[in-house]
């Protein structure tokens, strides 16, 4: 008998058998993988053959009904309720093509299925939660404003950073304020994105950010995002808390962010500020220094900024550079047709070749 | 009587050999099978991820770093022209190309000079890593973001070097100057960057173009290639990023990032001295340096792998040539394993010195020794009649059963993370490759490897030629016969 002559093999060799064995089962569980690949595959393709056929007609009349041919009763008749969330996907697609009274149509023709996905909210899978939160601030405008609010408070921070942004791109500055207390969750965010996230609500969260900027009691990281969401909104007012913290501040990359807020919003009476940071310990704020000094600084700088050719940081020289060129200065054409070491800078920097 | 004695000895070592063997191929794969796991996990979540975050999104918003795209070229004038031209067409905010010529023999800088309206500029430099003389610095007039940096050959590592002392962004992304990146893969390369600033370095996947069309720069229609030595490393490209990097990099252990698609923050790169010019592996190399930089100094970074931003490149399509690049690649990964050696087994290092290292050493460095000698005393087992017919069928199947299984895993991962491949049938080529590789292929590479692995101890430096079919159908042919250490796709 088979069975008796294996068994008697086990007995004999039994590490050698469970190893064949071992061998046999992945090896069948690997053919099982190559088959489910196959059969992935092919309903992979009916679903998207189908997906596509059912898209192409939500499509044709969604641009009817956008257009007023059609009332959105029309397309919501060709929605069966299992392709709810599929017609949600679709249409935040589709809003991405659309703005002003076309877009609002788009969030009418979302409405009634919006309901389905709040409990998605709940979801286990982090990403499942953050596509749910995507698709209700895409197309449910404020109506479910609270419970996005509450998802900044997710313990998973890439749900949290998805709730923010949903909310930043609201540009509503109720919002701005709830993000910025929470920015310290994000500390492994870029802070550049993060202030461009702050910067999307628009000019109402200048306050905020100001506030937050001269608050000792916020890390000098939230400080400096919001120094360069500033300095991308523009923001004028800033200039004194700007100086203030200038003074103050030790930071490295406080400094540099203030320093670029300052070369952006400052006035010549602010200057002195900017000059003592031109002697800094650090070649990257000494960079920065210059950069502010040639746009807000006087015919006086020159100098200042003709020695800052000179310096051993090569990013110091170039900054230095554009500055002059920025205010101006005769003295930058002076050294391009010298034989000055950084001429050869000079010139590019004349020929328009910053980078 | 002694002979007998050295006979029956001879015998006994022989199959206590072949137990280490299959012993070792059993550990070998449990080893891929766990990072195959480790993939599975990591790419679940990773599709998930890109359904939360869209890339429409990213791409509109600001905020995203400048880059500094250094892509080193050695005669590639068949590619240069539409290689330079995908680059610039790339769907990113800001960013620069650095192209920089390697005092190639061809006419590679001619038509940049010609198709890009090139003329002499200076360009301070901001970096001092030592390279090989600058002769010229070209910016385009057509397209200011082109930069082109013509210097004396000095091989791949040289020429990024010459163009990380050129770069002014904080990232810089180091490729192959006849790869072709995707339109959106910045953007989504450099999510690891933005979501996370302790990130140092990400890799992305390199995919081949053989068999791929190729419109004005952009892979229009993926499909296999046609002749099966390509066809082979498809599959092996599948299994070595999907299933392989894929898994390091859930087990943050990267310890490879491709040299022809990887992104790097700039400043780290220079204060570790740039690339190493005294290896073929500089790419690896590098990697390894920025983990031991960091855990030297206790800075918190992370290393990671991104699976779907692409890279197409064009893979050799002759054993001739393909066994070169074998050859070289085995040599780069033992040079770096044994110039930071200290790593191995050393906790200092965390999970790359425990893990990551030990798996190098002994998997994949020595897996084409252990291979190669493990076949030969195999076979001279049998003919000797010291092998049973089970511990035969135990061998084979676990030399050849369990790559059939590892390749069907990668195929599957591909399936459910990408599917690039659209047409059934090559997935259906694919599935058969999986079986086919094991029959001959394998083995070949297998010996290249162990060739390689030689050609360390008599310390051979040489980078091999590689052979350029250009990726339109009028591209003329050409051969790139690098000097010392040419540039080629690592």
């Amino acid at each position: 008998m088979i069975p008796d002559r294996l068994w008697a093999f086990y007995l004999e060799s039994p590490g050698l058998s469970l190893l064949i064995l071992g061998n046999i089962v992945f090896v069948a569980g690997a053919f099982a993988l190559a088959a489910a690949a196959l059969v992935l595959r092919i309903r992979n393709d009916r679903k998207a053959a189908h997906w596509a056929l059912l898209e192409r007609r939500w499509e044709a009349k969604a641009v009817e009904v956008i257009t007023e041919l059609e009332r959105p009763e029309a397309i919501w008749a060709l929605v069966d309720r299992p392709d709810a969330l599929r017609f949600l996907n679709f249409l935040l697609r589709f809003a991405r093509r659309l703005t002003g009274a076309e877009r609002k149509r788009v969030d009418e023709l979302a409405a009634p299925y919006l309901d389905r996905i709040l409990p998605q909210l709940k979801a286990r899978s982090a990403e499942r939660r953050a596509r749910a939160i995507q698709t209700l601030t895409t197309l449910g405008s404020r109506r479910y404003a609270a419970q996005v609010l509450t998802s900044l408070d997710d313990r998973s921070p890439l749900v949290a950073m998805v709730a923010a942004r949903s909310l930043a791109r609201r540009e509503s500055p109720d919002f701005a304020e709830p993000i910025l207390r929470r920015l310290e969750r994000f500390e492994h965010w870029r802070p550049s994105f993060l202030a461009s996230m702050l910067a999307s609500i628009g000019p109402a969260v200048a306050p905020a950010l100001r506030a937050a900027l001269v608050d000792a009691r916020y890390q000098p990281r939230v400080r400096s995002v919001a120094a360069d969401a500033l300095r991308e909104l523009n923001d004028y007012l800033s200039a004194d808390a700007a100086a203030l913290v200038l003074a103050e501040a030790t930071d490295r990359d406080l400094l540099i962010a203030t320093l670029a807020l300052i070369g952006h919003v400052g006035r010549a009476d602010q200057v002195e500020m900017v000059r003592r940071h031109t002697e800094a310990a650090e070649p990257i704020v000494r960079s920065r220094a210059m950069s502010a000094l040639g746009r807000i600084g006087s015919a006086a700088d020159g100098e200042r900024l003709v020695r800052g050719l000179d310096d051993p940081s090569p990013w110091v020289a170039l900054r230095a550079a554009e500055a002059l060129h920025e205010a101006r200065h005769p003295a930058l054409a002076a050294i391009a047709a010298s034989d000055h070491p950084r001429a050869p800078l000079a010139r590019q920097i004349l020929a328009g070749g910053s980078a | 009587m002694i002979w007998d004695l050295v006979y029956q000895t001879t015998l006994r070592l022989l199959d206590v050999f072949n137990v280490v063997v299959l012993t070792y191929f059993v550990v070998l794969n449990i080893g891929y099978f766990i990072t195959g796991l480790f993939a599975f996990y990591s790419l679940r979540k990773y599709v998930g991820r890109l359904r939360s975050l869209d890339i429409e999104d990213l791409l509109g918003s600001a905020g995203m770093p400048p880059i500094t795209l250094v892509a080193p070229a050695f005669n590639e004038e068949p590619t240069c022209v539409e290689s330079a031209r995908s680059l610039l067409t790339l769907k990113y905010g800001d960013f620069e190309v650095l192209f920089v010529n390697d005092g190639s023999k061809d006419g590679t800088l001619n038509r940049m000079i010609e198709s890009f309206d090139l003329v002499p500029t200076f360009r301070l430099p901001t970096g001092q890593i030592g390279t090989k003389p600058i002769r010229e610095i070209y910016r385009s007039r057509s397209h200011p973001k082109l930069w082109v940096i013509d210097k004396e050959n000095g091989g791949k590592a040289d020429t990024l070097n010459a163009g990380l002392n050129y770069c002014r962004t904080p990232l810089f992304c180091g490729m192959d100057a006849d790869s072709l990146l995707e339109r959106e893969a910045l953007t989504r390369i450099v999510r690891p960057f933005v979501e996370d600033a302790r990130t140092v370095a990400a890799g992305g996947i390199i995919r081949i173009v053989n068999g791929c069309t190729v419109n004005e720069g952009t892979v229009s229609n993926v499909k296999l290639p046609d002749e099966l030595v390509p066809r082979f490393q498809v599959l092996e490209y599948l299994r070595a990023f999907l299933a392989g990097r894929m898994g390091w990099h859930e087990m943050e252990a990267t310890l490879i990032i491709s040299g022809a698609f990887g992104v790097f923050r700039r400043d780290l790169v220079v204060e570790v001295g740039g690339y190493a010019t005294d290896t073929v592996g500089e790419d690896m190399e590098l990697v390894v340096r920025l983990h031991r930089h960091c855990r030297e100094r206790k800075i918190p970074y992370t290393i990671g792998f991104v699976p779907d931003p692409v890279a197409w490149t064009e893979c050799p399509t002759t054993l001739k040539v393909l066994g070169r690049q074998r050859d070289r690649w085995q040599r780069g990964l033992i040079e770096t394993l044994w110039r930071h050696r200290v790593m191995l087994f050393n906790p200092r290092y965390g999970r790359v010195g425990m893990v990551a290292y030990p798996y190098f050493v002994f998997l994949e460095m020595l897996a084409p020794v252990v291979e190669v000698f493990g076949y030969f005393t195999f076979f001279v087992a049998l003919a000797l009649g010291r092998v049973s017919p089970i511990f035969a069928t135990a061998f084979l199947g676990v030399a050849i059963g369990l790559g059939i299984g590892l390749s069907f895993t990668a195929v599957a991962l591909e399936e459910i993370g990408f599917r690039r491949y659209p047409k059934r049938s090559d997935l259906y080529r694919l599935i058969g490759l999986a079986i086919a590789e094991n029959l001959g292929y394998r083995q070949m590479t297998t010996w290249w490897r162990l060739r390689g692995t030689f050609n360390v101890l008599k310390k051979t430096k040489s980078w091999g030629r590689m052979e350029r079919k250009g990726f339109g159908p009028t591209a003329p042919p050409s051969t790139a016969t690098p000097p010392a250490n040419g540039p080629a796709a690592g």
